[in-house]
């Protein structure tokens, strides 16, 4: 049984990290098309870039209050979209970097949109993350990379591996229980400095990295150690990249079964 | 005739433009006709004064709880 699908509808699109630079010809013209548009993004120069595609973008700003628990501004994030869409509009969220990287309301906001017979999906956009890889020469296939969200790490007990990237994502808001600072502080980030200290020695290497949102500054790339790191102005873009801290390890069992099978593979007896 | 927003577009699209020296960068702030303090912000490669001159209060820009805990 077929149902039609309701005449409102939502887009969540990723405009990328840099001013101009990562929007994708779909992302935009997705924006252009809409009936109304929402924007999510770290820098008013870029919200005011947006408010450009199109004559009626709102800003979910205002959402966000000193004070006011976090959870809540995103459910009101999600309920202003769905209003739209229920009301039959086709609607357009506009979320920096990739709507689906390290953010809840885009994911939510779609989910629920479908839930209720509306059709709703996601274009990616260039996330904080493919900007790492670029400005810090990673690639996440050579060792291997695990993100997490900085304050999980504290919250739960999560298994690390050395031998791989580590990458950090909110540390500027370590241990932020979300609520009012929308900050960190030493205090907070030694605690997790303790965390990574059962799998990294003190003197590591730690690299705090923004890419940069307007096309007229560089990334920052800053490296100290993980003793220090506490002792950093961290800022709420900012992600820490930790690199491989040991050497990947052998499994001799396993490569010696891959071994056999490559033996019988080869052997002629039997064909 | 153009503004520091479109002017910014343009030098984040633009592969001649993204990464030029100041003396490029500077012609074609003036080609543009962007406006003097504006354009030494700019030039300057200074995010902070040109969204103050803007009028830009800095964002809120987080999208998820920390910790990654729903409630
Ligand atoms: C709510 S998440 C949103 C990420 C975004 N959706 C993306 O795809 O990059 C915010 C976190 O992303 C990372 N982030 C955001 N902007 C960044 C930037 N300019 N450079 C590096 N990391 C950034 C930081 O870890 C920040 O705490």
């Amino acid at each position: 049984m077929n149902t039609q699908p309701s005449a409102g509808s939502l887009v969540c699109v990723g405009i990328g990290i840099t001013l101009g630079s990562h929007i994708s010809p779909l992302a935009r013209s997705h924006i252009e098309t809409a009936d109304m548009v929402f924007v999510a993004v770290s820098d008013g120069l870029v919200e005011q870039w947006v408010q450009r595609m199109h004559p009626d973008v709102r800003s979910l700003q205002p959402f966000y209050q000193t004070g006011k628990p976090r959870m809540q501004t995103y459910r009101q994030m999600v309920e202003a979209m769905l209003t739209e869409v229920r009301a039959g509009k086709r609607v357009c969220g506009v979320f920096y970097g990739h709507p689906g990287v390290f953010a809840w309301a885009p994911h939510k906001a779609i989910e629920t949109a479908r839930a209720e017979g509306y059709r709703a999906h996601m274009e990616p956009g260039i996330s904080a993350e493919d900007c790492l890889y670029a400005d810090l020469g990673i690639d996440p296939g050579t060792r291997g990379c695990l993100h997490f969200e900085a304050s999980q790490l504290m919250y739960y007990r999560r298994r690390l591996d050395p031998s791989a990237w580590l990458v950090l994502w909110q540390i500027g808001i370590t241990g932020d229980h979300g609520k009012n600072r929308f900050a960190t502080n030493a205090a907070y980030l030694q605690v997790l400095v303790d965390v990574l200290a059962r799998d990294y020695p003190l003197e590591h290497e730690v690299i705090v990295y923004r890419a940069a949102t307007l096309p007229i500054h560089l990334p920052r790339i800053e490296r100290t150690s993980l003793a220090r790191m506490p002792h950093l102005a961290l800022d709420a873009a900012d992600t820490l990249a930790i690199p491989p801290a040991a050497p990947m390890e052998p499994d001799p069992e396993m490569r010696a079964r891959l071994a056999a099978l490559d033996l019988a593979r080869a052997d002629p007896v039997g064909t | 005739m153009s503004d520091v927003i479109n002017f910014l577009e343009r030098m984040g699209q633009d592969a001649e433009l993204r990464y030029a020296s100041q003396d490029t960068i500077g012609t074609a702030l003036a080609d543009a006709q962007i406006e003097p303090q504006q354009r030494s912000a700019v030039l300057a490669s200074d995010p902070e004064r040109l969204r103050a001159l803007l009028g830009h209060e800095p964002l809120f820009a987080t999208l998820m709880m920390p910790g990654a805990i729903e409630s």
